[in-house]
Order: structure tokens, then C-alpha cells, then sequence
């Protein structure tokens, strides 16, 4: 951590390192000394892989893991895919809360807690495709895309949404099927060779 | 990648011994009819072996580079001609319809590389080099039955091996 004095004599010490946040195409976010994110488990996003590593929740100031969902077990195929683990994600932070959308396309929504991780709500949004796109907030509404399709979905007081908004049900949202050829064709896990990460 | 050269190389050995036995029965052009068996079902099996072995052992084999080997062999078998003029049209046709077939293969054999994430298996694109000495040792062979029996195999495997070599170097020199 950079302190906002910093005068340029002053040594920067290392407090921890550590690996267990390998974000790659999403990023993780810090609220309150936490850091929510995303460990890939690899050195690189695969498409065949439609989930694979750990959401994780670590201490910001010791390095010290809080949670962790997943099992980072190495699979292929949507078919093989854990429908509970959440996965990869990109997440923003918002009213005590953690707005994620997943790459399976769903949205889901989560309570900042550094104790446990609380699921307030999930719905599958935008299916069928990889979603690697964060997602997006504004005025209470949060904007979710994928490769083919774009989708606004209200998350504010119903209240305050205009009477005059016309609006869909998630039901509504036009799903696509994912057609996972790439597994079809090659149903293991290859063998990559990638050049490692930097060390940190 | 070891395991990927002997699965390989089985499947030429099987495509070789299936090629010889179809082409057994028949008495005129049965050479030629044991080659066009052997590249056809090495293809094939090539083509086939990574879905079906990897799903079979649970561990990824890749066999596509035999698809390469095998249509590369009949372009250098095309350099025999010296005179082209003395071809006949549906020869000279052949062997566009040869040459077609390989660039096709080739940039096939990228695209799926590329589409479905292997990363490093364009490599083997460089493995024509490896192969090109042995296979032109091979169309030297003198033409009598036992001869053959015995050289295309062994020249043959010679031939994978260098191509396969090759594709290998190219990696270990790219990475």
C-alpha cells in the first residue's frame, strides 16, 4: 500500500505476496480491506474451459484468505460444469453488496462479507455463450453483455422505476443454446504451453 | 509429446498393414491400391484419433499431425515426374487435386489449432523439412516387392520421425 505522504525517501516494504488472485480477462475489487475475486487457478482464460478456479475473498492487509468457493478442479465442457460453483466473474461493488456476473452468464448477487460468502439472489441472464465482460452500474441498473447480446437489468427500489418503462422478466431475455463443439472435438484437457506469469 | 509420436506411429503401422491386406485380392495396380488405402485410412484415423483416444484414455492425445504426414507424402511423390508434359491429363489433374488437398489440410490444421486453443501444434506445420530427406530416399526405392516390404516401412518411419522432429525443434526453439 502506498501511503498518500509518501516523499520519495521513505522505502517501500513488501507486506505480503501471494498468488492466490490470478485474475486474467476479469478483475477482482476491494471494499473495506477486502479483496473479492477471482483466482483462474492457470496462467490463461480457455473458451473450452466454461469454469474452472475459485472465487476467492482475502484480507488486504495480511494476505490471508477469508473464503473461497470452488474446487479449481480442471474440467471441460459446459456438461461437466458445476452448476453451484460461481466461477469466473467480474464484480463491482455497490450498497454492501457485490453485483457479479459470472461467464456462464448469470447475475448474482452478493453480500460483502468478509466471514462467508452470501448469496442474496442469482439468475442466469444471458446463457449459452462465455460472458467475459464486467459488468456495468448505473442509476440502479446494470448493464450485462456477452458477444452476441446486451441486457439492462433493474436492480433499484421497483418504486422509483418509471411506469412508463417497459420492462421484461429475466424469462423473457432470449437464451441462446451453447453449443460446445470444442469439447465435442477434444473431450480432455490438453496440454498447454504458455509462458509462465511474472513473479510477483 | 512422446506419447503422441507412438500413438502416431501406430496408427501409420495400422493404415499401412490395413492398406497391404485390401490390396491383396487385387492383381492389377495393387501397389497403387495399398498406397491410396494406407494414406485414406491414416487419414481418417489421424483425423479421428485425437476425439476418439482422448476420450477413450482420458488423457489428450493428438494424432492431427498425421493427417499433415499423410498428405504431404504424395507432393513429394509428385517430384518423380520429371516431364510433365509426358502426364496425362487426369495425371496432371491428380496431382493438383494432391497439392490442393494438402494447402487445404494445412490451413484446415491451423484454423481448428487456433480455434479450439491449441496453442503450440501449429509447429508441426514446420515438420514438411524433417520429413522431405527420407521421403525422397523413399522414391528411390527400387521397385521390387520384397524390397518395398521391408524399406517403406522402415523409411517411412524414418520419415514420421523427422517430420515429427521437426515440428518438436520448431517448439522447443519457439518457446
Amino acid at each position: 500500500m502506498i501511503p498518500e505522504d509518501l516523499d520519495g525517501k521513505e522505502k517501500l516494504q513488501q507486506v505480503w505476496t501471494s498468488r492466490s488472485m490470478s485474475n486474467d480477462v476479469v478483475s477482482s475489487v476491494l471494499v473495506n480491506n477486502t479483496i473479492y475475486g477471482f483466482d483462474i487457478f492457470d496462467v490463461q482464460s480457455k473458451t473450452q474451459r466454461p469454469s474452472r478456479g475459485m472465487l476467492r475473498c482475502i484480507d488486504f492487509l495480511t494476505g490471508e484468505e477469508k473464503w473461497s468457493q470452488g474446487t479449481g478442479r480442471a474440467r471441460r465442457g459446459s456438461d461437466k460444469d458445476d452448476p453451484e460453483e460461481i466461477g469466473q466473474c467480474g464484480m463491482i461493488a455497490a450498497d454492501g453488496k457485490l453485483i457479479v456476473f459470472n461467464e456462464r452468464g448469470e447475475l448474482i448477487l452478493l453480500k460483502q462479507n468478509p466471514d462467508e460468502l452470501e448469496i442474496l439472489a442469482r439468475s442466469s441472464i444471458l446463457s449459452g455463450e462465455l460472458s467475459w465482460t464486467p459488468p456495468a452500474l448505473h442509476r440502479g441498473r446494470v448493464y450485462l453483455r456477452n458477444n452476441s447480446r446486451a441486457v439492462c437489468v433493474y436492480m433499484g427500489d421497483p418504486d422509483l422505476l418509471k411506469t412508463s418503462q417497459k420492462t421484461l422478466t429475466v424469462a423473457d431475455v432470449p437464451q441462446s443454446r451453447y453449443q460446445d463443439l470444442d469439447a465435442w472435438i477434444i473431450p480432455v484437457e490438453p496440454e498447454f504451453m504458455f509462458d509462465v506469469p511474472s513473479k510477483a | 509429446m512422446w506419447n503422441w509420436y507412438c500413438v502416431s506411429l501406430r496408427i501409420l503401422s495400422v493404415a499401412g498393414l490395413l492398406g497391404f491386406l485390401l490390396g491383396l485380392p487385387f492383381t492389377d495396380h495393387r501397389q497403387q491400391i495399398q498406397i491410396s488405402s494406407y494414406r485414406v485410412i491414416a487419414f481418417f484415423l489421424g483425423a479421428l484419433g485425437t476425439t476418439l483416444l482422448s476420450q477413450y484414455q482420458q488423457e489428450f492425445y493428438f494424432t492431427w499431425v498425421v493427417c499433415l504426414y499423410i498428405t504431404f507424402e504424395p507432393v513429394i511423390g509428385m517430384l518423380r515426374k520429371r516431364k510433365k508434359d509426358s502426364l496425362s491429363v487426369s495425371q496432371k489433374w491428380g496431382e493438383r487435386l494432391m497439392l490442393i488437398v494438402f494447402l487445404a489440410v494445412c490451413v484446415l490444421y491451423f484454423l481448428m489449432c487456433k480455434r479450439l486453443s491449441l496453442v503450440f501444434e501449429w509447429t508441426f506445420l514446420s515438420g514438411f523439412l524433417g520429413a522431405i530427406p527420407f521421403l525422397l530416399i523413399k522414391k528411390k526405392l527400387p521397385d521390387k516387392p520384397l524390397g518395398r516390404l521391408v524399406g517403406v516401412p522402415v523409411i517411412t518411419l524414418f520419415a514420421f520421425t523427422g517430420f515429427y522432429g521437426a515440428g518438436v525443434a520448431m517448439l522447443i526453439w519457439g518457446y
